[in-house]
This record gives C-alpha cells, structure tokens and sequence, in this order.
C-alpha cells in the first residue's frame, strides 16, 4: 500500500526527501550542544576532547569538592526560589488585573511590565547597577532577587495572559451568580483554571533567574556569586572542565523543568 | 399574569415578583437598553425574544448583577437591587455555553452554591441529590464535565442553577448549543421543572417557536425597546406592530389606504374584527389564516382572488404563492391533506381567497 | 408603576458608576506591586541614565553623543548590524523549512519536534556558549569531521572570532525564529492549498502563491524580533568573540563597569534602545508583543 501524499497539493514524501533533511539537520544544529557537553563531562582526562577516550566522573567530583562552585550553587538556588515565589504572585496579580480591566491606560501598563523582556538587558543592568551603587545593594541577595523579579515577570504575566485569554469568562460570573463574591469567584473558579498557566510561568520564572548571566555579572558578585556568574567568570578566562559536569546538571535541570512544564501544560487541557 | 402562574405563587413562598422600572444602558453614544419597565409576576415564565443586538441579553445582565444600569432600578419582591453584587442576588442563572467548572465533577459543580452558603455536609449530599434526580441524571454524579454530552451538561447546569432554592431563574440562551430534537425535548422538560418549582423564570431567547412554546408572557425587544408584552397566543394573533408581525411567525405584509372611516386594500373596504391604531398602514396576512372561499363568507370575510404561481410541496404543509395583481403576492400554507390538494388548480390556474375579519390585522407604516 | 422623581435616580446613577469606577481601580490595582517594581529598577534608572548621557563636567552637553561618531564607535554598529543583520537571515533561511514542516505534519508529531526546539530555549545560555566552544575549537570534532571527510587539510579556527560567534547567536535565535513562524504558518488554511492545486497550480507555485503570502506576517514577526534580540546581545558575542567581535552591548558594559565612564555607556545605551523600541514598534504593527513569547 502506498503512503498517503505528503501534503495537500499530493507531493510524494520522496519528493519532499530535501525538506525532511533540512528540517533534521537544523533539528540536530539545535539540540546538538546537549549531545556533546553530556558524554564530555563523563571524561576521565585532563584536558577535554570529543569523544573522550576514557570515561569518569572527575569532574563532577571537582565539582562537589569545590566550595566555590557549590557556593555558587546554593546561592543561586536560593535567589531562583525566591524570584519564583515573588514573580509568580506579583505577575498573576498583575497579568489578572490588567486583563480584567477595561481602564484606557491598562494596554500601555501591560506593555511596560513585559518591556523587560523587550529592552536590551545590558541597559537594564546597567541601569540596576548604577541603581544599586547608590542603595548599597550590589552583590546582596535581595538586590540579585529583585533584579531577576523584573525580567521573570513578563513570563509569569504572558503565560497567565494566555491562559486567561482561553479561560471562559462566563465560568467566573457563573460561580457568582451561584453566589460567590468576585475574590472567592477568582480563587475557585478562575485561578484553579489557570493552573496550568501559572505553573509554566513559574517555571520560567525560576530557570529566567537560575540562568541570568548578564545582570548578574554586574551586580552578583563577591560572597553571593550566583553560578552563571561564575560560570561566565571561569569560560571568558580560561576553560575549567569542571564547567562541562555543571552544564551537564543544568541540562538535567532544564529537561526536568521543560517536562513539568509539558505535563501541567497538558493537565490544564 | 396568568392564572398558572397566580397558583405557583401560593405553593412556594420563595417565587419573587420583579418589576424593572425605566432601565436604561447607553455605551457611549449608543442605546443598549432605552427605558423598559416591566412587571413579572411571581412563579411567572417571561420570555425576552429579540434578534441578536436587540437588548435581550443585556436586560438579563442587568438583572443578573453583572451589567450596571445607566438608569432605572430593579425590585424583587418590593426589594431594590440595582446595586446588589451578583453574589448576593440570590438568583440562578443558566448561561448559554452552560459555564460548568471543567475541574470540578458534577457533583461538585452542584455543590459549589451550598458550599458556599456553607450548608452542612450531610444537607449538601441530599440536596444536590434531589437536584440531580429533579433532571433525571443521578447516576452521573461522580462523572467529569468533560465527559458529559451536550444535553446532560445542559440539565446539570440547570440542576446547579436551581439548587439553592434561588428566587429567580435566569436562562440566557440555554439550548441554542443543542440540536433540534433535543431542543424541543428539553424545552418540554425546563417548562415541565418550572411549573414543579414555580420559580419565577427569565428566560433569553432569540427563536421565536421556542419562546411561543415554553412561555407565559412574551417580551419582544427590538432596539432596546419593547415592542410588546403579551402572551404567546395574544402576541402571534394580534401583533402591535409591523416588528413584531415580522418576526413572529411567517407574513405577508400588503399596504393599505386609508378612507374616511376604514380602510381599503385594492379598492375594497377591509372588515376587521378589532380596534385599528390610528396610523395602521400595512395588512398583515398569516398564511396558515387564508382559507379557499366558500359561499356565503362575504360578511365577515375579506376576499381575494388572484392566480396559482407556485407550490412548494413542503411534507406536511405546502406553501402557495399567489398573485393577486398590481405585483402583490399572498402566501398561504396549506396541510397536505387530499381534500386540501382537490381545490388547489394547476399553477397558472384562477383561486379565490378568504381572510376572517378577525385575523386581519392593520399595522402601522408603509402607506400605499 | 412607581413614579421616580429625577434627581434620586440621578444621585443612583453616580453612585453605580463610581462602583464600576472603582471596580476597574481595583483591578487595575493587583498590577500595582509589579508596576512599583519595574518601575523603580528599570525606568528610574534608565530615565536616570538617560540624563547622563546628556551632561559633560556638570554641564548638558551632546558630547556623548558625538563621540558616537568617531570611528570607533562607528566600527562597532557596523559591526553588530553586519553580524544582527547574517543571524537574522540564516535565522530565517534555516527556520522556515522546519517551522512549515511542523506546520505541516500531524501535531502530535509536531508536538515531539517542538520539545527539540524548545530544550535549548530551556537550556542556560552558557551551557549552549559553552557546548560550541568545544564543538568549534581547533582540536574539536567539527574540525575534526572536516579533515576526515579530506575537506581541509589544517583546521579552521572557528571559534574565538566572527564565525564562531555568528554560529553561537544563530543557535540561541533559532527558538525565536521558530516559534513565532510556526503559530504563524499552522494558522494557515491548508485547503487553500488543495484550492491553488485545484485551479491547475504547480506544488511550487501553490507554495509560493498561496503559502507564502500568507505567512508573512509570521515571517515579519520573527525576522524583526530575532534582529532586534541580536542587536542587543551580549554573552555570547563576549564569549566566542575572542575579544575580536565588539558589539554594542560588549562596549557599553566596557564602558560602566571597566572605565565607570557613565555618560558614554548611557549615550550608547540611549541608541541601542532607540533602535529596539522603533523595531518593537514596527512589530506591534504586525502582531501582538506577547504573543511572539508563547502567549497565544
């Protein structure tokens, strides 16, 4: 039996063979860094090459031996928590309210909390750190969480925005009609629909921070260097193989992530 | 109101009478709703037909809480409640896409009104039991809305509206979603639990035959105003106007002129059976009212004659179209029944007409 | 009927309207926080920067930015438009064949696909930096493929210079490419398709007719903000460049952390901003901001 036609206009598939292996290459072009930095880290050698000649976990060792990395680490971990927790209330709250409001400003209001992601984050640092010079916040944890709060929240807000775009919003005035007044509508009703969304945002939220490189070298430094700080530290001086078993684990972390984001995306269906 | 409605009022204390007083909702420069006053009697069925963009939806929001009058107030049962909050109307209202929590179950969804008038748990199991059984679907209870059809989705909905004993019931669209056999069904079986609770019911529509089937008292909107309050019976014979002749029903509207003290169409005095208004200008003709003439109807009859364009052979019925002269057509509907087909000729063929004094109705406009 | 006089049925209609006033308030309120913080760490300071760009030795004065125009200066747009403007096509040469494809294919397959689209989007930017180091390096597999395959016969140095760090942006910009094509080209009607090979259309004309024309706002959309992403980029120009590549966003971080020369690194900030809001506002005439970040 021969396949159906590849497309409405009855290419074969064999005559779209080009297609398919452009579409894999460029496929390959972009998850090949993942195949290459994860077998690498399993080097046992001093110096890296690909593939490597003999396998170890010399460098994750090198890794959890060092205090500066581990540091690092947990440093980061923490301001990624606390962004998350900050951004994911502030940005529903405000993707929420924004949507519900019909007031003439709120388009423009909306644009400006998402302009983070628009505006070159280099003027931002910039800006934060010469901010932070004065306030005596450069290199504290609460500078470093408030500075990823602002470029997590336009993730939180857009996530939530479309899932209020495919929330009907009949459901809310149903719940009052039955009697709930519009905060217990919103907490029963609407934000139990947005799971979904809210959980994507938050995700984002956590790995926007957990990431951030270029606010961080600014204002990231000293006793709460964040990892990607360092990180960057240790590839624009002088390649540490230790970088390849930390990016490994961040490979780690982002698969993870992107799978809770897939599967809440799904429950919310 | 009728005297159905007037019994319910004595079997439950909780169905509310409502009067809308002057409600007027103006966007900007535009007129949603322009000064309706309405008074619906307790345990009442009142249906708001209009086309789309009449109002009708808009004087339900109104009433519901959710859109805020520019003018006017609303009175339950003597109580002002143009600023009460959605929430505290104690309304039931069934929305057109049903509006059911998808992350709640059936029973939930029923729950969630005694949840939140935080009646105890044992009362909540039995109640939301007695409103499943009220739509016959108490064996669906731990189901997923996701998993319902579209007429079980429609009873639940009606079940969760009707549940906490609300004082009134609002019904906006509510079985536009479904298809046609399971339309009529369903309008049988909201009528039939109306007439159970007698719950005072406001109920939005935009299909004339479901709002002359289900209601007590129609009200036909047309550009934020009524064009009438009447029953269906009332409304569909004597129509007050050109609008609602229009859009009730099917008809022929033919002009007419005015003599000095009556009316003629093409030359001959009209018999009508009532009081005409005092700008009438157009004959409304029901098709399904025209009759073949026979001897003797010249008294109470007006007559016409003219010749056999077409059939449309439609099962049931059929549809004639006639040519009475000066370019003016008369429909008429017909059964199909032999005896009917016997006197129909040929198209092209001569027939003669008679419409009862009482079914000739004068509207306003269209002066020939 | 109850009659109403007029003036209680006016005093109720301002009452109501200033309960749906303050009704829009408070909604416009739980946006509030968020605003406070943006506000306070990013148009302060950038409308404080702002400032500076237009004082010298306490005096306002445009000297910032006519330094803009020596040629130094001038070497580096050139360069970061030079570099914005190949990532932009390749972005858009290399994305398009695979977001039609996905448009194309059943969704759940589609769906697979996506998840390698958007791992690298998940993906630390450094690690992603840090993977093309090795891959591009003089003794990496790249070069080392190349002279198995008898293609050269010494390395080619591809990192540390302009080729690496094209190859390094391309793959942070592909996603970006990506996902806005893709919502883009599966919003078109197929059986326009079926319609353009009906009326006697070639495969390649129906495409190029009917397809194509129709996914250009998807195409706009994606080559403006993937343009304007790379204007102002940053890490990994500074990290593949070898010192080599300078691009605007390298020398405004040169000029504020490195020579703490404030007024210079705000003149040039000013610029590149300027750039990016006129190119956002030529986007927002095509589509919805959000949307080109996975809002729908």
């Amino acid at each position: 039996m021969a396949l159906p036609p590849a497309s409405e206009t009855q290419i074969s598939h064999l005559g779209r063979l080009w297609l398919y292996l452009l579409a894999a290459l460029v496929l390959i072009f972009l998850v090949a860094p993942v195949f290459v930095v994860v077998p690498m880290s399993f080097s046992d050698e001093r110096y890296l090459s690909f593939p490597p000649e003999s396998y170890g976990l010399r460098w994750y060792r090198n890794y959890f031996a060092s205090l500066e990395w581990t540091q690092a680490t947990v440093t980061s971990f923490k301001v990624a928590l606390l962004v998350t927790l900050l951004a994911t209330p502030l940005g529903v709250a405000a993707a929420y309210g924004l949507y519900r409001s019909t007031l003439k400003f709120s388009n423009t209001v909306s644009l400006l909390l998402i302009s983070p992601l628009i505006v070159p984050v280099i003027i931002i640092a910039i800006g934060v750190f010469y901010l932070y010079a004065r306030l005596n916040l450069v290199n504290t944890v609460p500078g470093i969480v408030l500075a990823h709060t602002i470029l997590a929240l336009p993730f939180v807000m857009v996530t939530t925005t479309s899932g209020l775009q495919q929330f009907d919003d009949q459901l809310e005035r149903a719940a009052q009609s039955l009697g709930a007044s519009r905060w217990m509508a919103v907490l029963t009703v609407t934000l139990p629909q947005l799971r979904g969304s809210i959980v994507s945002g938050a995700l984002f939220a956590f790995i926007t921070s957990f990431d951030e490189v270029v606010i961080s070298v600014f204002i990231a430094g000293g006793e709460n260097m964040t990892l990607p700080r360092r990180m960057f530290s240790g590839l624009r001086d002088q390649v540490d193989p230790t970088i390849a078993a930390i990016s490994s684990m961040l490979i780690g972390l982002s698969i993870l992530l992107l799978g809770l984001a897939v599967a809440f995306g799904r429950n919310s269906d | 109101m009728t005297r159905d409605a007037e019994t319910h009022t004595e079997r439950t204390a909780q169905a509310a009478p409502i009067a809308i007083e002057n409600i007027t909702k103006t966007y900007d420069d535009f007129h949603a709703l322009d000064d309706v006053s309405l008074e619906i009697g307790a345990g009442e069925f009142l249906t708001l037909l209009g086309p789309s963009g009449s109002g009708k939806t808009t004087l339900l929001m109104v009433l519901a809480g959710f859109t805020r009058p520019t003018r006017g107030r609303i009175l339950v049962a003597g109580e002002e409640m143009t600023g009460v909050p959605p929430h505290k109307r104690d309304f039931g209202m069934v929305f057109q896409n049903y509006a059911l929590f998808p992350h709640m179950s059936v029973f939930d969804n029923i729950a969630y009104p005694l949840k939140l008038r935080r009646h105890p748990k044992a009362e909540i199991k039995r109640e939301v039991g007695r409103a499943l059984e009220l739509v016959h679907l108490s064996h669906l209870a731990s189901r997923r809305i996701s998993a319902l059809s579209g007429g079980q989705k429609q009873r639940i909905a009606l079940a969760r509206a009707i549940v906490f004993e609300p004082r009134v019931l609002l019904m906006d669209e509510p079985l536009s979603a479904l298809d046609k056999n399971l339309r009529e069904q369903m309008q049988i079986e909201i009528r039939a639990l109306h007439d159970t609770l007698g719950i005072t019911t406001i109920y939005v529509t935009h299909d004339q035959r479901e709002a002359l089937t289900m209601s007590d008292r129609i009200v036909v909107i047309d550009g934020g105003r009524v064009s009438q309050v009447d029953t269906p019976r009332a409304l569909y014979d004597r129509p007050a106007n050109a609008f609602v002749a229009g859009f009730i029903g099917e008809s022929t509207l033919l002009p007419v002129a005015r003599t000095n003290g009556g009316y003629t169409f093409q030359g001959r005095p009209l018999k009508t059976g009532r009081a005409v208004r005092p700008d009438a200008g157009q004959l409304v003709v029901r098709p399904e009212k025209l009759v073949f003439r026979d001897p003797g109807q010249e008294e109470d009859h007006n007559l016409f004659e003219g010749t056999l364009q077409s059939i449309v052979y439609q099962g049931d019925t059929l549809l004639a179209r006639i040519e009475i002269g000066q370019g003016r057509t008369l429909l008429m509907r017909k059964t199909t029944h032999r005896d009917v087909l016997a006197r129909l000729p040929e198209p092209g063929g001569e027939v003669a007409l008679a419409l009862h004094a009482d079914d000739t109705i004068l509207v306003e406009g269209g002066t020939a | 009927m109850i009659a109403i006089d007029e003036a209680p049925s006016d005093g109720r209609r301002a009452a109501t309207l200033s309960a749906e006033t303050r009704e829009q308030w408070s909604m416009f309120g739980l946006a509030l926080p968020a605003l406070l913080i943006v506000g306070f760490l990013v148009f302060l300071p950038v409308g404080w920067l702002f400032g500076l760009s237009l004082v010298a030795d306490g005096q306002p004065s445009l000297v910032h930015y006519r330094r803009l125009l020596e040629p130094a200066y001038l070497s580096i747009f050139t360069q970061t438009f030079q570099i914005s403007f190949q990532v932009t096509a390749m972005a858009l040469l290399l994305g398009y064949p695979l977001a039609y494809l996905l448009s194309q294919i059943p969704r759940k397959v589609a769906g697979l696909l996506m998840i390698c689209v958007m791992l690298p989007f998940w993906t630390s930017i450094l690690v992603r930096t840090y993977a093309w180091m090795v891959l591009l390096q003089r003794r990496g597999i790249i070069n080392g493929w190349l002279i198995d395959l008898g293609l050269i016969d010494r390395p080619l140095s591809l990192v540390n210079n302009y080729t690496g760090t094209v190859i390094g942006m391309l793959h942070v910009m592909l996603p970006f490419m990506i996902l806005p094509l893709y919502s883009a080209l599966v919003k078109v009607d197929t059986s326009l398709m079926r319609a353009a090979s009906n009326l006697g259309a070639t495969p390649m004309r129906a495409f190029f007719t009917v397809f194509l024309p129709l996914s250009m706002p998807g195409v706009i959309a994606g080559t403006l903000l993937v343009f304007v992403l790379c204007l102002g980029f940053y890490v990994t120009p500074a990290l593949l460049g070898g010192g080599r590549v300078i691009m605007v966003s390298m020398k405004i971080q040169q000029n504020a952390a490195m020579y703490f020369d404030w007024g210079a690194a705000s003149a040039l900030g000013v610029v590149l901003l300027a750039a990016t809001a006129l190119l956002f506002w030529v986007i927002s005439r095509v589509t919805r901001i959000e949307r080109l970040f996975g809002g729908s």
